[in-house]
């Protein structure tokens, strides 16, 4: 620049906006830094705003530099402790609350709104719900209001004026951010970065032990949402989600073993294709990395998702951040003939332990049942004696003699730890499949959503010539639970109710509309994940599917064509000059020169004629209408000048009538001057 | 540079997007960024569309402020429209739309003459600060510069009337001689009140002081100053008498004005001194 700017100092106004925006700004990570980073915040914004109304004295600059000192050493001691982003945002807050103490020049000001614009960028990694979202607008909003503010010392309307000119800015900037937003290549990441927040607790893990899924059936924050091509979900009965298996058992857990990768899957898919429902899946960060097979699963089209040879889905590394996949299932469960291999894995139980049980099986097999016997008689058993609760009895020693032969009761885990060593017992290769049973099908977006709540626990037994075959013991005596979706399963059982996540449940019950909004809101949630957050999966298939290949050429045509309409609009409306209303009466005069212009140029009004005069130079020269033009001005004059309210509207609609005969006139005069000067 | 720094947090933010892979970021880094471009539109359209037109200006001193006068009009609302001429004070002005608005903009003289109005530009760093818009405007455009009175040297014939409050009484002694039709800037005390109540009009006394009282500011009055150190002191004295009604002449080489008193006459003087030895005067 040609010439120095002086340090402009900043107005109050100004500096209670860059309060105002600080404030807001900070708010959405209050939860995330340490409190007594908080209370020092809200404790300078409060006196740095309190001194702008009264005059304080001022802190000496040893206690400011001390105080500084403090504030730096406490968040760097914080942020080499804390790990990933709560540190980052610590120290961005701590560095906008320090300069705040030395808010004097616009130069200060530039400093904390750029800062601010930082945090507010930082906050979405926190949090992404659309409420966040919008909030993120809001802080925008007031960024730019100070900044405005900074360059516009209103003092009188402080409030409202910087608020109007931002909204006005940021409306006309949404074009083409959207532009950008759309056609942006999206990178993968420069470095990797690993950030441990906002994952949800899951209802599964990696081993069983009756009681585990228990405490976790309560939470109902979402597992992941399922979409299927077809656009209906499979039946209620079909709704098994996989998630691992458990085919090691030491007695009192069971747990994961290493499985192999399996590559021959998709082959057979590829094969068969007969009843195959594809779905896709956006499964929410769980910090874990496996993933959902809709039983039986039949091959995942993904390619960073792997397939073990126990048929479950795992991601390369612990989910993060929401992931999309498809995949494929045979809801049917035909056997593929592939044979069992470490068969003696799926038998193994240890050598003592649970007599009862020993000795039931062992009189199976005196009885001579074959294996499907042997689980139909288990079942049977279940059925008729055993119950379903959600709260059973602790169990001690013998675990599965005591809740096969005392208790009796329990969930999905004890159930099928009892069918798996029963089975193991009896001579079946069996193993624990652990995953999700249901889930809630939103008819407004035509998807499913799975929730923590609905985790389960079944039984896959190895059958000669049939494969594997999915036992669900819990279906066996409480065949409602397969049916009926969780919630309302049990929405009548005192512990059920008692949490508080069913509160919500409980009103749903009672008013049906919550319930569909409930639905419609997290179906806008569905889409909201879908097309904004998880925008870079859906970019390139979206962009291909309007514009077809995609080349450098396009994609610079995509940008230079509506960035340039829209700025072409944006400068339009801004250079636009807000144009005088025109007085119905006026706007006959200038329509009637109008069209006396075009019979002869020279009968055109003149700047600063007055009707009257006008009138008479047109009468002179088309003596025709003198005495048409005489009343007409005559009743200009009126209007115009005569100050008689109740005349006035009488004369105007006089004045209207005569003009239009005017015009007429002036019609027929110009039909003739053409039809004459086309004879000449 | 505020622009540049702006362009570095939006760069560091699409850093953490593509990082992150988080959209809403980029959201945020788009929404910036658009907004920077937005921000060129409207600080364009803040001067665009701006009528200035030059009015005339009144003379000042050599070392003082002169005041070029504008008269600035929009048919929409400008904001905080920042003026200057260079190396001197710049104004601020906000502009309603369609209302003529009329401003002064300062301009140090530093020599007496005709003070040509120089390039000056009008700029605006609104809304946002992100960007300036400006203009560089140049009016043929002129400003008389008398020279800066300087108090000093002896008015030889001043001398015994050692006191202004004397000069006040001397005046007393001057025979009154005629009425003349007022004329704009006729000292109050000098107007013919009585004639003015009898229905005459106003009326100006002027008076006929005796030979010996009437003053010369002459050029050869104090051969121990400099050409511009007499013009000061003239003008210094020219404004001293014409304050006090005091009839006076002024001789400069080759130009000579007979003794009167009175504002009209002081300006003709004073003029006069601004130009002397100047051309084209």
């Amino acid at each position: 620049m040609s010439t120095k700017t002086p340090a402009t100092l900043l107005s109050i106004p100004s500096k209670k906006w860059l309060l105002i925006m600080l404030l807001v700004v900070i708010a959405p990570h209050v939860a995330y830094i340490p409190l007594w980073l908080t209370s020092i915040a809200l404790c300078i914004i409060g006196w740095i705003g309190i001194s702008l109304f009264s005059q304080r004295p001022e802190l000496p600059v040893w206690g400011r530099r001390l105080f500084v000192v403090g504030v730096i050493a406490g968040v760097l001691i914080y942020a080499s402790m804390s790990q990933g982003l709560a540190g980052l945002s610590s120290l961005l807050i701590a560095g906008a609350i320090l300069k705040v103490l030395e808010l004097r020049t616009r130069r200060d000001g530039w400093v904390l709104i750029l800062v601010a614009c930082f945090i507010a960028a930082v906050s979405f990694l926190f949090d992404q719900s659309i409420v966040a979202a919008t909030y993120g607008g809001v802080s925008l909003m007031t960024v730019f209001s100070a900044l405005t503010m900074m360059h516009h010392p209103n003092e009188q309307r402080w409030f409202t004026f910087p608020l109007k000119k931002s909204a006005l800015i940021l409306l006309q900037s949404m074009p083409l951010m959207l532009i950008l937003f759309l056609i942006f290549p999206r990178i993968s990441p420069l470095w990797s970065i690993q950030y441990n927040n906002s994952v949800a607790k899951t209802g599964l893990s990696d081993d069983m032990e009756p009681g585990n899924i228990s405490q976790l059936a309560r939470s109902d924050s979402v597992a992941f949402r399922v979409s299927f091509s077809t656009g209906v979900p499979p039946a209620s009965t079909d709704r098994y989600w996989r998630a691992m298996t458990y085919p090691i058992f030491d007695g009192q857990r069971w747990s994961m073993a290493q499985e192999s990768i399996d590559k021959g899957i998709n082959k057979r898919n590829s094969e068969e294709g007969k009843d195959l429902v594809e779905y896709q899946v956006i499964a929410e960060p769980s910090a874990n990395s496996w993933l959902f097979a809709l039983d039986y699963p039949s091959g995942v089209p993904s390619r960073e998702i792997l397939q073990f040879s126990d048929g479950t889905f795992q991601a390369g590394s612990p989910i993060y951040e929401r992931l999309f996949y498809s995949a494929k299932a045979d809801l049917s469960g035909a056997y593929d003939g592939r044979p069992l291999y470490d068969r003696a894995r799926y038998l193994s139980v240890p050598k003592n332990g649970n007599p009862a049980t020993r000795a039931m099986v062992a009189k199976w097999a005196a009885t001579g049942f074959s294996p499907e016997q042997k689980i139909a008689a288990l079942l049977q058993r279940f059925n008729e004696k055993f119950s379903y609760t959600l709260s059973p009895q602790k169990l001690r020693g013998d675990r599965i003699d005591q809740f096969l032969f005392t208790t009796q009761e329990g969930f999905c885990e004890h159930f099928s730890n009892a069918t798996a060593f029963a089975l193991r017992l009896g001579g079946i290769p069996t193993r624990v499949v652990a995953g999700y049973l249901g889930g809630e099908w939103n008819p407004y977006e035509k998807y499913m959503l799975v929730r923590q709540y609905e985790a389960h626990a079944w039984v896959e037994a190895w059958l000669d010539g049939k494969g594997w075959v999915r036992i669900d013991p819990t279906a066996a005596v409480a065949p409602e639970r397969v049916i009926l979706p969780f919630d309302q399963l049990f929405s009548d059982s005192p512990e059920f109710m008692s949490d508080n996540a069913f509160a919500t449940y409980r009103m749903q019950q009672s008013l049906p509309w919550l319930k569909t909004w409930s639905l419609r809101y997290d179906a806008l949630n569905y889409n909201w994940h879908r097309w904004v957050l998880g925008f870079h999966e859906e970019q390139s298939g979206l962009l291909q599917d309007w514009f077809g290949k995609i080349s450098i050429l396009k994609m610079l045509l995509l940008l230079f064509i509506p960035v340039g309409v829209a700025l072409t609009v944006v400068i339009w409306i801004l250079l636009r000059v807000p144009s005088h209303k025109i007085n119905a009466v006026d706007q006959e005069v200038i329509t009637v020169s109008a069209g006396l212009c075009s019979v002869a140029p020279l009968l055109q009004r003149e700047a600063g004629e007055t009707v009257t005069s006008y009138c008479q130079r047109v009468a002179r020269s088309l003596p025709v209408l003198r005495s048409r033009l005489e009343d007409w001005s005559e009743l200009y004059q009126q209007i115009r000048y005569v100050p008689e309210s109740h005349q006035i509207e009488q004369n105007t609609i006089l004045f209207l009538s005569c003009s239009r005969q005017l015009k007429k006139d002036i019609k027929r005069l110009k039909k003739q001057d053409f039809v004459r000067g086309s004879i000449d | 540079m505020a622009g540049m720094a702006y362009l570095v947090v939006v760069l560091l933010i699409l850093l953490l997007a593509v990082n992150y892979q988080n959209n809403l970021a980029y959201a945020v880094c788009f929404t910036l960024l658009s907004l920077f471009v937005t921000a060129i539109l409207h600080t364009y359209a803040n001067l665009s569309g701006l009528k200035i037109s030059a009015l005339s200006t009144e003379p000042a001193f050599s070392n003082e402020i002169a005041y070029f006068r504008y008269q600035l009009h929009s048919a929409r609302a400008m904001n905080q429209l920042t003026l200057g001429f260079n190396n001197n004070a710049q104004i601020t002005i906000d502009l309603k739309k369609n209302v003529e608005h009329n401003i002064e903009v300062p301009y140090l003289c530093s020599r007496r003459g005709w003070q040509r109005a120089e390039l000056f530009r009008i700029g605006s760093l609104y809304p946002l600060g992100l960007f300036r818009a400006w203009s560089w405007l140049r009016f043929d455009q002129t400003v008389l510069v008398y020279p800066k009175p300087i108090e000093g040297g002896q008015l030889d014939s001043f001398v015994g009337r050692d006191s202004r409050d004397n000069m006040a009484l001397a005046k007393g002694d001057e025979e009154f001689e005629a009425l003349s039709p007022y004329y704009p800037g006729a000292a109050k005390n000098s107007i013919a009140w009585k004639a003015y109540a009898k229905g005459y009009g106003l009326q100006v006394k002027t008076y006929q002081g005796s030979a010996s009282d009437e003053l010369w500011l002459d050029w050869s009055l104090w051969p121990e100053l400099s050409e511009e150190q007499r013009l000061s002191c003239m003008c210094y004295w020219s404004i001293q008498l014409s304050q006090n009604q005091t009839h006076y002449g002024l001789r400069l080489p080759g130009v000579t004005f007979e003794p009167s008193a009175g504002e009209k006459h002081n300006i003709k003087v004073l003029e006069q001194l601004a130009l002397y030895g100047i051309e084209g005067c």
